[in-house]
């Protein structure tokens, strides 16, 4: 972390060329593997094999080897899943909202924001799999003909989820991969083994960067940009309709979708820097992912911060101000219940610790950020714990009160989850560019006379300049 | 598909059309059938190369000879036929008649406990019996049961019954397994021995047996063995009150109620809901007298029932009022009680003698005044661990109130004048201490475990030479006799019983025994030299006691023995006797102090409590009762010291702690349980448990079952059975976690708070009085929320079924007895899930009975208790349904809410948005065991009409479907267009309930009881604002409380006045 400090002496970040900003980001797969990424794409797999045992555990054993009960359904399954759907949620903001509000300094982090929320996705949707009973059907809960003539309950909001999410991974999945191959051609042509030329050759779709090919991809790109944008909002309104749509006093509020969806922004622009500090030391990416960005991102979680911090007391409000027995219980037993220091670490972490931020020298001081981003992360954590377990633990029926005790399946599965995303995470900045090239060319660079001579990435640039002044589209 | 269809037909013209084609565009020329028509001109090969005669040889042969040809190759193919014999196939199905396959059949036969019968119905199925159901014919159950009778099922088919015949030759051989024929020249060799010493050093240890074949047999032991002796012992016994009347009327006599006349009922430690072997009467009498609407309407007795004991009991969590007292003052109460009856009845003044607590002097005053007030409608009753003087003192209670006749009534004592048990028992220890016993049979008895510390009689048993146990267990007993004979379940085995109040039933067997045993009659008769079958013995033995041909097989049918009930008999003070005059001067003794009540540093008593589930330990090894939560404490698995809370808090120890518990020298570590309810300075100890051999149920002292719970029969003393002072509690720094279905964790004061709150809502009481003043006010109970439409509901009008099931449960008269629970996991193949899965809250049960304590925390001996039984609701506005994403849950016709077990994938959604939380998942395949071989007998208790659910589904309470559905098949067979009628259909727990708690029929049909019943005045249902319009609706608790004492036993207000 020491190293990391030196960032705030030089504040402005040196030229970028357009020769630099390939090489500095193709390096990066084309050196020898780093000496330091093995100890974490060891640890990162140790994880991901923990997670695979534990998943091999609870379906050859049954969900009872979590510590749910007849009580309390969901607990730690479920909070996993919308604490992973949220950390996505920033990466498509990054790259779709801020797109089409031509935030600019986006392009050093969307890459790699977006590789998060594929990731990130990917392990949300492995919490509700594997949490469902009989794991062997649950292809039931999607619409597919079939003999019975049966089809799912459009009614729950479970059936939303899976249209909601898989709509999201999907979309989020051909916006990562459309926007990469420029990149991935640019490292094809870098390419100096046959095999490399040949994978990065498949993957680059047969990219010649041809204006028709630029032209093509920018409008795609717009359109998926625009697809996503909306997805940014519905899948976390969706995901909060699990709780909303139910009879549960504390989960039956109208005030969940956009309080989830902040919630979501926030955490997901926690752990985007999370990731990325650690990233852009290591792989020398200061220059291109600035302090200047780090400190945009510090904004965007201070906003968010204070919005969740805005719906937990709404929310307090509105129980209180709705007279209901149920509801003002539900919010007394939160603060003051068993679960109390789930809650506070809940308020602790997500709206105290972000208050920092509006410091701007605690917003590009880089120890700082890192404790902030991962309290809030941690925060995030609590506030799903919170929604769910303390929605659960005291309903209606004092005799059906109980407490939920994880199991140690419980703890690893969760653990094995941060496995499997961190080595899908290193296997990414190994073997695909973690910064986009060519945005970044086309946004960033200037210095159009840097005479280059690689093959296709320099003609990237002028066609690339419609990003750059996109009032013509 | 289409397009193959579509060009079958044109096939055949194609050719046609093929050729058509092109010659077509001619428009000159119109159909043709060659080229050379459409040429014009014939086609001279044709012509000449084929003559008409020589063509195909079909083609001349016009339609005559077609059909010709036709027919006979049609006559040839028919010819192949015919030449094939006819032989008919038998399918495998055979049919018995009079019986349908698959449809269970039942029979009647009887269970006794502790030599007390309860009549049974037993369904048997395809030759097995599957469930036990009351038999409606048994005058005392009535078609009720309780939980001992219906899980006595799954005792049939344990797996760890003893299967085989065991010997040891002395205590330091190992078991080895033996042929009946070594039992056969066993047996030869000791009677011959014993008939010539005349039965010298032969005893015989039997369990309570009501039996006459077990009698008959007895007697000819004894005519051949006069020297020998028999002796019934029971580790819970009845004899205080055989010899309480001993004292009074001079005769031993046992005393029965007759609650349905009575108007105030003083039950004293007597617990006659809960372990008396009447109970299943009693608390059909005590709850069918508690219905206030027919008090309102037709004036209808409406009973008041008082409690005195230290253990809440299921009488104490029903009564009106309740004095937590401890066990070894009840005497005193009596005494005082008596004083003040005799001087009421007399016009005295009340003795000025105080119990030392106020509210007890009051209690004891009202309850004096009120019995006197109902004279010959009341009902003292005093418990069976009380000393005799106390029942002798009550018997002249209700003689001298003139209860004695109407709602007392005494029959002759069978068994006569025998020594108790306990005094039996101990000279039999010391006889074989001192080694004059050289043979004992000990008959399904478990005395190794279940004596009392100071009998060693695990010792005492080493030094009899030929010790024969004869038991359905190889249990603690049967590894220190030298024979242990596999005993027949009382399903497999003739024999008869005698009820509490005398009626007469054969016991009946279902089925073949399941391993290598016989009943202990036929055990005892090859003994005896004369090998007979039971059913042999058991019409025997009827047979000589009057009975006929066509007698036996009536009793048979009905299950009971016609006119077998005894007659009362008349009893008169026996003024004159010694021991009455000592009685008087025990009176006097204990009414000659001023204040005669504990004082708080009363020595802490011992009460030895037997348990709700496993009774003295016989039913350990019974997993539906294992995992039954206790009526009042909830508790699983489990017994414990109870405590009051100021008990505990004086003794330093918390809930949940270890603590030695010493008494009579012993000690036994077990942990506390803090009971409300409980009196102070009296120490509860629930019998039954701390099993070292029960089997991989109860636990076993060896291997991986560890005990269950804890043994305090080393504490008890033959001569102080079931109440002792002098306990002594050490806390240990240990802790130790109950499986409780409540209450899973201590909770916390805005908990605590809320829960007081919503309990008002949830579980709505009032008193009789308030009840007649304003009927509805259990109603007004919630703020109505204006219904404000913004369009009509389209749920009102979309259930719209044929039938509306609906059910109908009244607080009222429910005890918490648990039998319905049994029934239900009887019926639809509920698993039972374990200690450690009841820990972690995963309890199946469908129905469960939610127990709520009403009382403040400065007075937590004077709780009330409120108990509702629980399951799905079946909303019509159902939020699992709307919930579920693959409609494994959804609603039928008739307005039930079912789950497709086969389309439930587990996401437990539905249970999460289950506002009541009835529903139950299956977090692990909890039949898994049932797949090893060992157990796979247990297969044979499930129900065929349910599925049996694995792994990772969903379930609940169905309304027992199968039973509608079956209902309904059986009503459309009879007649196309007939309807259910009211009362075909029964639910398993509405069937179990003794107090007619639960209505279950047809919510469509107005004359219903069930609609009768919702829509009484005390009708409500549970959470009606989430508007999810329950089929269940509960009616209101009513108390009876004498207005005199409503003050000091209620410490909240009761219905309306919040709201009126």
């Amino acid at each position: 972390m020491a190293t990391l400090n030196s960032d705030n002496a030089k504040s402005v970040a040196p030229p970028l060329t357009l020769a630099g900003v390939t090489e500095a980001v193709c390096r990066i797969i084309e050196e020898p593997t780093p000496k330091n990424w093995w100890p974490a794409f060891g640890a990162a797999s140790t994880g991901l094999l923990i997670l695979l045992a534990m998943v091999g555990y609870l379906v050859t054993t049954g969900v009872g080897v979590w510590g749910l009960n007849n009580r309390i359904g969901w607990c730690w399954d479920i909070t996993n899943f919308v604490f992973w759907v949220g950390i996505g949620h920033a990466g498509t903001l990054i790259s779709a909202i801020l797109y089409l509000f031509r935030q600019n300094w986006r392009t050093s982090i969307n890459r790699a924001a977006e590789a998060m929320t594929i990731f990130a996705v990917i392990c949300a949707l492995l919490f509700p799999t594997i949490h469902v009973g009989r794991v062997w059907v649950i292809y039931w809960a999607l619409p597919y003909p079939n003999a019975m003539s049966m089809w799912p309950n459009f009614r729950s909001p479970l059936l939303w989820d899976v249209f909601a999410v898989s709509t999201y991974f999907t979309i989020s999945l051909l916006f990562w991969f459309m926007g990469m191959i420029p990149d991935l051609a640019t490292i094809r042509d870098r390419a100096t083994t046959p095999i490399r030329r040949f994978v990065y050759g498949i993957l680059s779709f047969g990219w010649r960067g041809s204006a028709r090919h630029w032209h093509t991809y920018e409008r795609t790109y717009l359109l998926l940009a625009a697809l996503s944008t909306p997805l940014v909002l519905s899948v976390h309104s969706v995901v909060s309709f699990d709780f909303a749509v139910s009879i549960l006093p504390g989960w039956h509020t109208t005030i969940f979708p956009p309080y989830f969806v902040a919630g979501a922004i926030f955490s997901g622009f926690a752990m985007v820097l999370t990731l990325m500090i650690p990233c852009r030391a290591i792989f020398g990416l200061k220059h291109i992912m600035t302090m200047d960005h780090i400190e945009n991102m510090c904004k965007i979680i201070l906003a968010t911060g204070m919005m969740v911090g805005y719906a937990y007391g709404i929310e307090l409000f509105t129980a209180w101000y709705s007279g209901n027995e149920g509801e003002v219980f539900v919010f007394t037993n939160r603060l003051f219940g068993p679960y109390w220091w789930a809650y506070w670490s809940m308020v602790s972490c997500n709206v105290l610790a972000p208050q920092i931020f509006w410091s701007r020298k605690m917003r590009r001081n880089i120890p700082v950020i890192m404790v902030a981003c991962v309290l809030v992360n941690v925060g995030m954590w609590f506030e799903r714990f919170v929604i769910i377990c303390t929605g659960l633990h005291r309903t209606s029926l004092p005799s059906s009160w109980g407490m939920f005790y994880p199991t140690f399946v419980d703890v690893f599965t969760f653990i094995g989850s941060f496995g499997l995303f961190f080595t899908l995470f290193l296997l990414f900045i190994r073997f695909v560019p973690m910064v986009a090239m060519a945005e970044i060319k086309a946004v960033e660079v200037h210095h159009y006379d840097d005479e280059v001579g690689h093959g296709h990435a320099a003609p990237a640039a002028p066609v690339a300049v419609g990003l750059a002044s996109p009032s013509k589209e | 598909m289409s397009s193959i269809s579509e060009k079958r037909p044109g096939g055949l013209e194609a050719p046609d059309r093929m050729t058509n084609a092109a010659p077509a565009t001619s428009p000159d020329v119109g159909y043709w059938r060659s080229l050379e028509e459409l040429h014009g001109k014939e086609d001279p090969n044709i012509a000449a190369e084929f003559l008409p005669e020589q063509l195909d040889p079909m083609d001349g042969t016009t339609r005559r000879r077609f059909m010709q040809i036709m027919g006979a190759s049609v006559a040839m193919a028919s010819a192949v036929g015919c030449t094939r014999q006819h032989r008919y196939v038998v399918p495998a199905a055979k049919g018995i008649e009079g019986r349908t396959i698959g449809q269970s059949q039942p029979f009647a036969t009887a269970m006794e406990v502790a030599g007390s019968a309860i009549g049974i119905l037993a369904q048997s199925y395809e030759g097995r019996p599957i469930r036990l159901d009351g038999n409606p014919l048994h005058p005392l159950n009535k078609g009720a049961v309780n939980s001992w009778a219906v899980s006595s099922i799954l005792g049939l088919y344990d797996p760890d019954r003893s299967q085989a015949i065991r010997y040891k030759a002395n205590s330091k051989t190992a078991v080895v397994d033996k042929k009946w024929d070594d039992v056969k020249a066993a047996f030869k060799s000791l009677q011959g021995e014993l008939a010539g010493k005349q039965g010298e050093g032969l005893r015989v240890l039997s369990e309570a047996s009501s039996s006459i074949t077990m009698s008959s047999i007895k007697a000819k032991l004894l005519a051949v063995m006069p020297k020998a002796q028999w002796i019934e012992y029971e580790p819970v016994g009845r004899d205080n009150e055989r010899l309480g009347t001993k004292l009074v009327f001079g005769a031993p006599l046992r005393a029965h109620y007759d609650l349905s006349k009575a108007e105030v009922i003083a039950d004293l430690d007597a617990d006659l809901l809960g372990v008396h072997p009447a109970s299943l009467q009693y608390t059909r009498d005590f709850a069918g007298n508690r219905s206030p609407e027919a008090t309102v309407a037709q004036k209808a007795l409406f009973n008041r029932l008082y409690s005195v004991e230290s253990n809440l009991s299921t009488t104490g969590g029903s009564a009106d009022h309740r004095l937590a007292w401890r066990s070894s003052d009840v005497k005193k109460f009596v005494a005082v009680l008596a004083g003040q009856v005799n001087a009421l009845l007399k016009n005295q003044p009340a003795p000025s003698v105080s119990l030392g607590n106020p509210k007890a002097d009051k209690f004891v005053a009202v309850l004096a005044k009120d019995l006197v007030a109902s004279k010959g409608k009341g009902v003292v009753a005093v418990g069976f661990r009380q000393p005799p003087e106390v029942h002798a003192a009550v018997h002249e209670l209700n003689f001298q109130l003139g209860n004695v006749g109407t709602t007392v009534a005494y029959f002759a004592a069978p068994e006569g004048e025998v020594k108790s048990s306990n005094v039996a028992l101990a000279e039999l220890a010391k006889d074989m201490e001192a080694g004059k016993v050289s043979t004992l049979f000990i008959l399904g008895s478990n005395p190794v475990y279940s004596a009392p510390g100071d009998l060693k009689f695990a010792d005492a048993l080493a030094k009899v030479a030929n010790s024969i146990h004869i038991g359905q267990y190889f249990d603690e007993t049967a590894g220190h006799c030298t024979w242990h004979l596999p005993q027949s379940h009382y399903l497999e085995a003739w024999s008869d019983a005698r009820a509490w109040n005398g009626t007469h039933s054969i016991v009946q067997p279902l089925i073949e025994p399941l391993y290598k045993s016989k009943s202990q009659s036929e055990y005892l008769s090859q003994f005896l030299g004369t090998a007979v079958k039971s059913y042999d013995l058991t019409l025997a033995a009827f047979k000589s006691a009057g009975g006929t041909d066509d007698s036996w097989k009536k009793s048979l049918r009905d299950g009971v023995v016609a006119d077998s009930t005894w007659k009362p008999v008349t009893v008169k003070l026996a003024t004159s006797t010694a021991d009455n005059a000592s009685l008087a001067i025990w009176l006097t003794t204990m009414l000659s102090n001023d204040t005669v009540g504990a004082t708080s540093n009363a020595p802490l008593e011992a009460v030895f409590v037997p348990d709700s589930k496993v009774f003295d330990g016989r039913y350990t090894n019974n997993a539906w009762l294992q995992e039954l939560p206790d009526f009042i404490t909830k508790l699983t698995w489990d017994n414990a010291i109870l405590l009051s809370y100021a008990t505990a808090t004086k003794l330093g120890v918390k809930h949940g702690q270890m603590a030695n518990a010493t008494l009579h020298g012993a000690t036994v570590k077990a942990a506390v349980y803090i009971q409300p309810g409980q009196a102070d300075d009296s120490a509860a100890l629930l019998l039954g448990y701390g099993r070292k051999a029960a089997g991989v149920v109860g636990g076993t002292a060896v291997g991986r079952v560890s005990t269950v719970g804890f043994d305090f029969n080393p504490l008890r003393h033959s001569t102080a059975m079931d109440i002792a002072t002098g306990l002594k509690i050490t806390p240990l720094n240990e802790w130790y976690q109950f499986a409780s279905t409540q209450e899973h964790s201590q909770i916390d004061t805005a908990g605590q708070r809320e829960r007081d709150k919503r309990d008002d809502v949830l579980i709505r009481t009032d008193t009789l009085a308030h009840f007649k003043k304003e009927p509805d006010a259990v109603k007004r109970r919630v703020h109505e929320l204006p219904q404000v439409k913004l369009f009509e509901n389209p749920l009102n009008t979309t259930v719209t079924g044929e039938y509306k099931w609906g059910m109908a449960i009244d607080l009222s008269k429910c005890t918490g007895c648990n039998a319905c629970v049994v029934a239900c996991q009887s019926e639809n193949n509920i698993p039972v899930v374990g200690k450690e899965q009841v820990i972690k809250q995963r309890e199946m049960h469908w129905l469960r009975i939610d127990r709520y304590f009403n009382g403040d925390s400065e007075h937590l001996e004077d709780v009330t208790v409120v108990h509702q039984p629980m399951m799905c609701v079946h909303c019509e506005n159902a939020p699992c349904e709307q919930v579920c994403p693959v409609a494994a849950t959804v609603h039928s016709a008739d307005g039930t809410n079912d789950m497709v077990y086969n389309r439930c994938i587990g996401t437990r959604y539905c249970a999460n948005n289950c506002p009541f939380k009835v529903r139950r998942f299956n977090f692990f395949n909890y039949h898994k065991a049932l797949d090893d071989e060992k157990n796979n007998v247990i297969r044979l208790t499930f129900n065929p009409d349910v599925t049996v659910r694995s792994r990772g589904v969903m379930e609940k309470c169905t309304y027992c479907i199968q039973r509608i559905r079956a209902a309904k098949v059986r009503v459309k067979n009879a007649d196309p267009f007939g309807k259910v009628k009211d009362g075909d259909i029964i639910t398993a727990c509405q069937q179990a309930c003794p107090a007619a708690a639960i209505t279950f029929g047809d919510l469509n049909n107005q004359a219903s009881l069930v609609t009768q019943l919702q829509n009484s005045k005390r009708g409500y249902k549970m959470l009606e604002d989430l508007n999810i319009k329950p089929r269940t609706a509960y009616l209101a608790r009513i108390r009876n409380p004498h207005p005199d004492l409503e003050a000091t036993t209620s410490h909240k207000k009761e219905a309306g006045h919040g709201h009126a």
